[in-house]
């Protein structure tokens, strides 16, 4: 499964940013393969729609869970709808820390994904 | 979503506490503007949904949240202030007692696949099924 993170960085040392639309750009991780790669957010310094832009975008590319500070109005109910889930970290963290998680909890989040497809 | 408070925030008079000492009520962006919309310039709340891109549902929560939130800075004497825009989550919403990361869950597992972040299965519903609450209380 691939999940994004919003870094306000291009680096692993960079914060998670705060504004989901807004962010630098995104770390995009595949929970399978563990690879993880760090995608522009082309939007972050356009208009109004930029925050639904982002989120069409991380869609598109087939990403399912997004780590952000808060997500906009906006944006939540499209991920809601979409069926993308949002994880709202009420702490500041680096990515790095995130990705620490990731690999920590991979075990259990592949018996997870497991479980999803045979319930699809 | 048109927000431009004139001001942003209202400090009451009368009362001799300083900053420290009162609790600020926060009102953010999308509660001034269902306030704006509904009551300023009086359109019912369908009108408002439309104006605010957010559906009919959401904008009640949103005005009934920011109507709240008046009268406690009214009646309580507090400070307002308005903030930027912040979130509305409908519901199905789940909070993570290990890392404190909130989240909702669209494989319907009602959060049973533990925290996507720490990965904890300590995890529980949020009071009222929103984010809303918590994100206050950690202001
Ligand atoms: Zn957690």
């Amino acid at each position: 499964m691939k999940v994004a993170i919003s870094s306000a960085g291009y680096s692993p040392e960079a914060l998670v940013d705060s504004r989901f639309g807004r962010c630098a750009c995104f770390v995009v991780y595949d929970t399978e393969s563990g690879q993880r790669t760090f995608e522009p957010n082309p939007y972050r310094i356009t208009g109004e729609d930029a925050a639904l832009k982002a989120a069409q975008m991380l869609l598109s590319s087939g990403v399912k869970r997004v780590y952000a500070g808060q997500f906009g109005i906006r944006v939540e109910e499209f991920f809601q709808k979409k069926g993308v889930q949002m994880v709202v970290l009420t702490r500041p963290f680096v990515v790095a820390d995130i990705l620490m998680m990731f690999e920590k909890c991979r075990g259990a989040t592949e018996q997870n994904i497991d479980r999803n497809t045979r319930k699809e | 979503m048109t927000c431009v408070p004139a001001v942003s925030g209202f400090k009451p008079y009368g009362k001799n506490l300083s900053d420290e000492e009162r609790e600020v009520v926060f009102l953010l962006c999308e509660e001034y503007e269902s306030i704006r919309l509904c009551d300023y310039e009086r359109l019912t709340q369908e009108a408002a949904a439309v104006e605010m891109e957010v559906s009919r549902p959401t904008l009640t929560r949103i005005y009934r949240s920011a109507r709240e939130k008046v009268a406690k800075a009214f009646v309580e004497g507090r400070q307002l202030v308005i903030e930027g825009g912040k979130v509305y989550y409908a519901s199905g919403w789940f909070v993570c007692k290990e890392c404190g990361s909130l989240f909702n869950d669209p494989s319907g597992h009602n959060g049973g696949d533990g925290c996507p972040l720490c990965g904890s299965r300590s995890v529980e519903k949020t009071e009222d099924g929103t984010k809303r609450e918590k994100q206050n209380e950690e202001r």
